[in-house]
């Protein structure tokens, strides 16, 4: 039998992203092809909070070559059971996918998220990565495993400077 | 309606699938399970050990078990299912098929998925679901019926005036499994006890004091060290510790 863990309350973990933000973002030409050209692009965040902080919600624009793209994000924190659920969706979606799911680590304060989706009719895994955070920027990287966790290949990057 | 055939699936999930697992579990399987006649009694989290998944599903006979899985796992739901559920299980065979000692047994207070729903949909029901817990003892062989009787005289009353909630007791069923695609544990030898508690902490606590009462009353019964499963329940889970609308 293992021993009880005290469960830390996580249900503030990402009130460090409130407020308005810049962005420089890298995103792979290709996914899991081996490919490694990147493009390249601006963006302009900004995140506010709901029902008093389990709720943490941001709308993002990027500046991309064929004109701007926005996306919102929606994490919603699970009391009973301190997982955070990430809900994504972007200009044209027409409905939340399913969740992201995963906790901040409190000893290196890195924050890792996962899902898993089929791709060219397989399922994969798909990782958020929320490292290096300070009180004037942080790093945020989207990743896909063919291979059940093994490798991964990160695939979007974005690092964020504070504005406000 | 009187439940007369209990497995206790334990699932070894991918690393990190455990939650979607529930939510895809939760949203796509429980109504159509209950539709082929299979009673979907308990849902959990296996505390300490993230990437496993316990449920209980439960059958009126071993008939209508067997009809009801031919009639599911050859379906269109499972059909439609099965590769993503699949991609997040590494192994789902860990499985004990068992009968209840007492046939009214009512391991869920009354509730089931459908009354669970309903109060969850209208914020009626307390989230906070407590602890059950499942212990599986095993018995030299010849010793099982022994066990049975030094705890339900020596053991039950200790229980009752500690308020440990014993929700049902169980052996295991012995008849053929008569749908061999899932293997189930079928241990002639093995006796189950499943009870409640308020919470992980109330539950963790009371277990410890009491345990050097059960290996005394129990102890020398034993074949082998009993395995126990700490199971936190999901918000859609009929077993729970309290089932009382808000």
């Amino acid at each position: 039998m293992t021993t009880a863990q005290p469960i830390r309350d996580g249900s503030h973990d990402f009130d460090f992203f409130l407020g308005k933000w810049k962005s420089h973002n890298r995103r792979l030409r290709e996914r899991l092809a081996g490919c490694t050209e990147w493009d390249e692009f601006e963006g302009t965040s900004e995140a506010c909070t709901m029902l008093g902080g389990e709720v943490n919600f941001d709308e993002v624009v990027w500046q991309r070559e064929n004109g701007p793209v926005h996306g919102i994000t929606f994490r919603l924190y699970d009391q009973q059971n301190h997982q955070w659920r990430l809900y994504w969706a972007a200009t044209g979606s027409g409905y939340l996918d399913i969740p992201m799911i995963g906790s901040f680590d409190e000893k290196n304060g890195i924050g890792k998220f996962y899902a898993h989706e089929p791709h060219n009719g397989k399922f994969i895994y798909s990782r958020y990565v929320w490292s290096n955070i300070t009180p004037t920027s942080v790093r945020w990287e989207q990743a896909f495993s063919p291979d059940g966790g093994a490798t991964w290949e990160t695939n979007l990057t974005t690092d964020f400077t504070r504005v406000e | 309606m009187s439940l007369n055939v209990f497995e206790i699936r334990n699932y070894l999930l991918q690393p990190h699938m455990t939650e979607h697992f529930i939510d895809y579990f939760e949203a796509n399987f429980i109504r159509t399970l209950e539709a082929e006649n299979m009673h979907v009694l308990g849902q959990f989290r296996l505390i300490g050990e993230p990437d496993h998944y316990v449920w209980i599903r439960a059958y009126e006979n071993m008939d209508i078990r067997r009809d009801a899985l031919f009639g599911f796992y050859d379906g269109p739901v499972w059909k439609q299912h099965r590769t993503t559920t699949n991609s997040m299980i590494i192994d789902s065979d860990n499985v004990h098929l068992l009968r209840p000692l007492d046939a009214s047994l009512d391991l869920t207070c009354g509730q089931t998925s459908a009354t669970i729903a309903a109060a969850l949909a209208d914020a009626s029901i307390s989230p906070h679901t407590g602890l059950i817990a499942v212990d599986f003892y095993q018995a030299h062989p010849g010793q099982r019926d022994d066990l049975i009787t030094a705890f339900q005289t020596e053991l039950m009353p200790i229980y009752l005036s500690e308020d440990v909630d014993v929700r049902g007791s169980f052996v295991a069923e012995m008849s053929q499994n008569t749908f061999p695609r899932h293997p189930a544990f079928q241990n002639e030898h093995e006796f189950v006890v499943i009870t409640a508690y308020e919470s992980e902490d109330q539950g963790r606590a009371i277990r410890s004091q009491l345990a050097p009462t059960v290996t005394q009353i129990l102890g020398s019964y034993f074949s082998a060290p009993t395995e126990s499963l700490l199971l936190s329940p999901t918000l859609r889970s009929p077993l729970r510790y309290s089932s009382s609308i808000v």
